[in-house]
């Protein structure tokens, strides 16, 4: 067996191991990324229905000591600016989710701060349950799918190697 | 009409903007005032966060920061028969905070009694200057002009009386003056002669029972209290039965009538 054969059956069994970490890192992220804006929106409920925070005080704590400080950042910022926090959501990087998650938060950011605080506060809990059920499943399902892409990619790497050895 | 006369701003749905200065009113020209832009408004003034003004809402105000008050009209949500909040806020009024500095000096010797403030009520109509003057009698007495210096304990429960923003007075309240902002009167004067041992306590429109209750207990422990009241002249103050009772317990030792005519402030003594 030829030094070329070798090295081209380690780098093909290392570029599948490796598609898949980078696959079970990206769909770890996302679960995170859900379970981090779930946490931050249930502080977010806490300062409504307690205290009474308005919202850009809120962004302002969260983005020094939430989850997803970046994204509250951003928020905060465009709000001092003089931005509503729809305006601010909306020219911000979401987090990484999609699908049901991101209907979720776009519904609850379009007209958070408008109304009363039992409602406010609800509507927050509302869509943070909901975020937090999303979690739970993408969690789940992430475990599974991270577990066969691990094995998917390292039976693909050793397949290439030994058709190349 | 150039702009340091105008005194107030009015906004109603479906209607023009009503300009009030010193020297009348004038109607805007302009398209009328829209629900959308009620609704619009109150967001800004709220800061996006209407929950966290609800307290002032739903006793019919919000105070901007610098101590601006702006008025608010709309539908009262009603439970038990008090207000529980306010929604649907069609009517707004801007009411321009303006800080006259000096202008108590003429009457601090009417309100001192050997080197000592007395107890003082300060009466007038809407727009009448007492938020006014008795800023500058809280700067006066805590700076010591006219007398000694003196603790002042100034209960600003519309928040406009300081104008506090991130805690610190937007007008000059005097170097020993203690605020206490948006507390009920009758519980916020307990708490200040208790805790601060002021010499002197102001407080803007006082008015309900629990007011006068609490002015008497603050009198009764050694502290003037100079506050302001609703009413155009002596008549109109023994026609309010909270206010006549305090008059009558022998709380205030003087009353100051003021009366505007234009941009003059005339004031009348009356000692009691």
């Amino acid at each position: 067996m030829s030094a070329a054969r070798t090295i081209a059956a380690i780098s093909a069994f290392g570029a599948c191991a490796l598609y898949g970490a980078v696959r079970k890192a990206r769909t770890k992220g996302e679960a995170a990324a859900l379970g981090g804006i779930t946490e931050d929106l249930m502080e977010a409920e806490r300062m409504v229905r307690l205290a009474r925070s308005p919202l850009t005080s809120i962004a302002g704590e969260l983005a020094k000591a939430g989850k997803s400080q970046l994204f509250w950042r951003s928020i905060h910022e465009k709000m001092l600016a003089g931005s509503s926090l729809f305006k601010a959501y909306s020219s911000t990087p979401k987090p990484c989710m999609n699908g049901e998650a991101g209907q979720v938060l776009d519904g609850l950011f379009s007209s958070l701060g408008r109304g009363d605080a039992e409602t406010e506060s609800k509507r927050i809990r509302l869509a943070a349950e909901r975020l937090g059920a999303l979690f739970s499943e993408t969690e789940k399902r992430a475990s599974e799918k991270c577990r066969l892409t691990s094995s998917l990619s390292v039976l693909a790497g050793a397949a290439a190697a030994l058709l190349l050895i | 009409m150039s702009g340091s006369q105008v005194e107030e701003v009015r906004l109603r749905t479906g209607r023009p903007a009503q300009v009030i200065s010193s020297s009348g009113e004038y109607i805007e020209e302009a398209p009328p005032f829209t629900r959308e832009d009620a609704s619009d408004l109150l967001e800004r003034l709220c800061r996006h966060s209407v929950y966290a003004r609800e307290d002032e809402l739903r006793m019919g105000f919000i105070t901007l920061d610098g101590g601006a008050r702006v008025g608010v009209c709309g539908r009262p949500v009603v439970e038990n028969g008090r207000i529980r909040r306010m929604t649907d806020v069609t009517s707004f009024n801007f009411r321009l905070t303006r800080e006259a500095v000096g202008c108590a000096e003429r009457v601090m010797d009417f309100v001192l009694e050997n080197g000592r403030p007395v107890s003082t009520l300060i009466a007038a109509p809407p727009a009448g200057g007492k938020t006014t003057l008795l800023r500058d009698m809280a700067r006066c007495l805590s700076n010591g002009i006219c007398s000694k210096p003196f603790n002042v304990a100034l209960l600003d429960e519309r928040g406009e009386l300081a104008g506090q923003i991130d805690g610190v007075p937007s007008f000059d309240v005097g170097l020993r003056t203690d605020v206490m902002e948006f507390a009920p009167k009758a519980e916020a004067i307990g708490i200040i002669v208790r805790t601060m041992n002021p010499d002197v306590i102001l407080t803007d429109e006082i008015g309900g029972y629990g007011d006068a209750e609490a002015l008497e207990e603050a009198a009764r422990c050694g502290a003037a209290v100079i506050a302001s009241a609703h009413a155009s002249g002596c008549d109109e103050l023994k026609r309010r039965p909270a206010l006549q009772k305090t008059i009558s317990s022998g709380v205030f030792k003087r009353i100051l009538l003021l009366r505007r005519n234009g941009s003059v402030l005339h004031i009348s003594p009356v000692r009691l």
